[in-house]
């Protein structure tokens, strides 16, 4: 269109556009093309030109007019113009991709960000089975990565199997609706979702489903298997055209889903399987490549948090460790105080001696003096025999409170035996006893405190000679067992009866009326000193049999005697 | 006639075996202290000696020590309440240890035992 004064104009673009601002620099100014000019009152007159021409005034109407009036005078124009559109298509096609692409990234950036929050909520000082109900809620939550179900699937302590541990998610789709109807109405963030844990859903049904499913680690043809071993997600998109996902699809009742690999610096540590059970969306690889960042996330915490469990349960057994230590340390400082007790005692039993040496001494000498068919005779031969019943009490509690470690030579155990045998000769042939031998004959020499079993054997036979008031017959035996030497002495008395069985080795525990209950217990205690053991078998009437057995000790090397234990000049030490 | 010396420090136990002692044929001397046995020991030098350990001043093992150095013929018998002082190397010096008791029965038999062995009677 020619200008009002012949000069060729541009359209009047606050015409064209019907744009009525006035206050536009353009306004009343045809002269001027209005896409060159800045600030112009169109739509996005802030930016800088290039951007604004491309997406705003190349598609104005102002501009398309201008455009359309200059085509078509000279072929060159034409050509000059023709490649100038192209170019302006080419960018703006340019501009658009380059859009999308920002917006895809941002996208991701997004993603990324919540598997890193996700991932930094895993890690903390949970046990086991929080992080796994963590990892599960985090790849099933709307806010997290969506699946419907997720399964979880660790390597088992031996490494020969992947058994399924946890589980979320709906087992049917009633539930499913239940289940998200509530998620959606609460709308908890889901940083919160994953501290819901509790010990309770360990009994749900899907839960219950998944711990009986257990694979093992050396099956060629398992994808759970084939993903934990090669280290790469699987994404098993319809289960019938792949049989390695039999089992599983059995197994979780699903036909379609995917398997991610849960390993941390080559230590494989198990896999996480999700799928769309409900909703039956497809599960896209891509989304799947954006999870890898969380799995091996979640592997580390796994790892960690099982480390923990095992680390806590050590410390829980050093703690035990601990107050039985300091228990044990209490009955040490009982003993200890037990000890002293005994070391009192001890004295204050010499102290009694002398006095007691004094009443009973006198009392036998009024027996010898006085007649013997007097009253006053008979009442000094009670005092005289009662101090000499103290007097056997006194020697016998000492012997309780006096250190019982042996001391070792070598010894033949029958040899022990005779000499035993001989101090009790006289007492049995005026009890009428008749005394038995059965000595093996091939006792080895063995370390043994020889004055110490004699104090066995004389108990033992004492306790013989007591419950045959009547006479009898003791039968003394040596045996070699194994890397032992028995020694039983059996008696025809009266026998301990069942009820006294198990007292018959405390201390002061007597059944007959002249017992000190004494001897039984120093007569233990020795033996277990000398690491062996006294046992006894008994029957009312019939009569008892105690053995002794003792572990055959050899002396290693000719030992030089201590001289603690030399026999001193000539002494007889009764 | 043969004698025998008691060294105890307690009187009446003195008497106690002054009697019973007697009464085996003994000519009995008596000593309440290691001192006095020392000195009577050089003056009437007797057959044989029971002595008691535990005693104010010179002490049983101290007054055998002395006997031994002065002259070793003489058998010692100890004779004391306590059973724990055969621990002691110095008791070994002695012919015989015995534990006091009521029954003076096994002091006389050692006594006897040990006489007939030195031909003293």
């Amino acid at each position: 269109m020619p200008g009002e004064e012949g000069k060729p104009t541009l359209p009047r673009c606050w015409e064209v556009k019907q744009c009525g601002a006035t206050e536009c620099p353009l306004y009343e100014n045809p002269g001027v093309a209005c896409w060159l000019v800045d600030n112009t009152f169109c739509e996005g007159k802030n930016r800088p030109f290039e951007n604004r021409f491309l997406m705003t005034c190349s598609r104005c109407p102002v501009y398309l007019e201008v455009r359309k009036r200059a085509d078509g005078r000279r072929i060159a124009d034409k050509a000059i113009l023709a490649t100038f559109d192209r170019m302006l298509n080419n960018l703006y096609s340019y501009h658009i991709s380059i859009k999308e692409t920002n917006r895809i990234l941002g996208q991701k950036i997004a993603r990324l960000r919540s598997v890193q929050e996700i991932s930094e909520a895993i890690l903390g000082p949970y046990k086991l089975e929080q992080v796994l109900y963590m990892v599960l809620t985090a790849l099933t939550a709307g806010e997290g990565f969506g699946f419907n179900r997720a399964f979880l699937f660790l390597v088992n302590n031996t490494g020969e199997f992947l058994t399924g541990k946890m589980a979320v998610g709906p087992c049917d789709h009633e539930e499913a609706m239940r289940i998200w109807g509530r998620f959606s109405k609460e709308k908890r963030p889901l940083k919160e979702l994953m501290r819901t844990w509790d010990k309770t859903w360990l009994e749900s049904k899907i839960n219950k489903t998944v711990n009986l499913i257990s694979f093992p680690l050396n099956s060629q043809d398992n994808v759970l298997v084939q993903s934990l071993m090669e280290n790469r997600i699987i994404n098993v998109p319809d289960v019938s055209s792949d049989k390695r996902a039999w089992p599983v699809a059995e197994g979780l009742k699903t036909d379609a889903f995917a398997v991610l690999p849960l390993v941390k610096d080559q230590r494989r540590i198990g896999v996480v399987v999700v799928d769309n059970f409900v909703t039956r969306v497809p599960i896209a690889d891509e989304d799947l490549e954006s999870i890898a960042p969380f799995t091996s996330f979640a592997a580390i915490a796994i790892h960690t948090a099982a480390l923990n469990d095992q680390l806590r349960s050590q410390l829980k057994d050093l703690d035990k460790a601990h107050k039985r230590l300091r228990s044990q340390r209490q009955i040490i400082a009982r003993s200890q105080q037990l000890a002293q007790m005994g070391r009192l005692s001890a004295d204050l039993a010499h102290e009694i001696r002398n006095p007691m040496t004094l009443i009973g001494g006198f009392a036998r000498l009024l027996v010898q003096k006085l007649p013997a068919t007097g009253e006053l005779h008979d009442k000094a031969q009670i005092i005289a025999d009662e101090v000499s019943r103290l007097e056997q009490l006194l020697n016998d509690a000492l012997k309780m409170t006096r250190d019982e470690t042996p001391r070792y030579e070598p010894e033949n155990i029958n040899f022990i035996i005779m000499e035993t045998l001989n101090l009790i000769a006289s007492e049995c042939e005026e009890k009428s006893i008749r005394v038995v031998k059965n000595l093996a004959d091939d006792l080895p020499l063995m370390l043994l405190d020889r004055q110490k079993l004699k104090e066995v054997l004389i108990n033992l036979l004492q306790n013989a000679i007591q419950s045959m008031p009547d006479g009898g017959t003791i039968t003394v035996s040596s045996v070699r067992q194994d890397g032992n030497v028995q020694i039983a002495i059996s008696d025809t008395g009266i026998g301990i009866k069942e009820s006294e069985k198990e007292f018959i080795f405390n201390p002061f525990y007597t059944s007959s009326p002249g017992g000190t209950g004494l001897g039984l217990p120093l007569a233990n205690r020795i033996v277990e000193a000398m690491s062996g053991n006294i046992s006894m078998e008994s029957k009312v009437g019939q009569g008892s049999t105690f053995r002794v057995t003792l572990p055959i000790r050899k002396a290693e090397t000719e030992k030089v005697t201590p001289l603690a234990n030399l026999p001193p000049r000539g002494m007889s030490v009764v | 006639m043969t004698t025998v010396l008691v060294v105890d420090d307690d009187a009446a136990l003195r008497m106690l075996y002054e009697e019973e002692l007697s009464n085996e044929g003994w000519e009995v001397t008596l000593a309440g202290s290691g001192e006095e046995a020392v000195r009577l020991i050089a003056e009437r030098r007797p057959d044989i000696i029971v002595l008691d350990i535990r005693m104010e001043g010179l002490d049983g093992l101290e007054t055998l020590q002395k006997i031994m150095t002065s002259d070793k013929s003489i058998p010692v018998i100890l004779n004391t309440a306590y059973s724990s002082y055969k621990d002691d190397f110095r008791t070994w010096a002695a012919d015989a240890y015995i534990v006091k008791s009521s029954d003076l029965s096994e002091l006389k038999t050692t006594v006897r035992k040990i006489l007939e062995e030195k031909n003293v009677t």
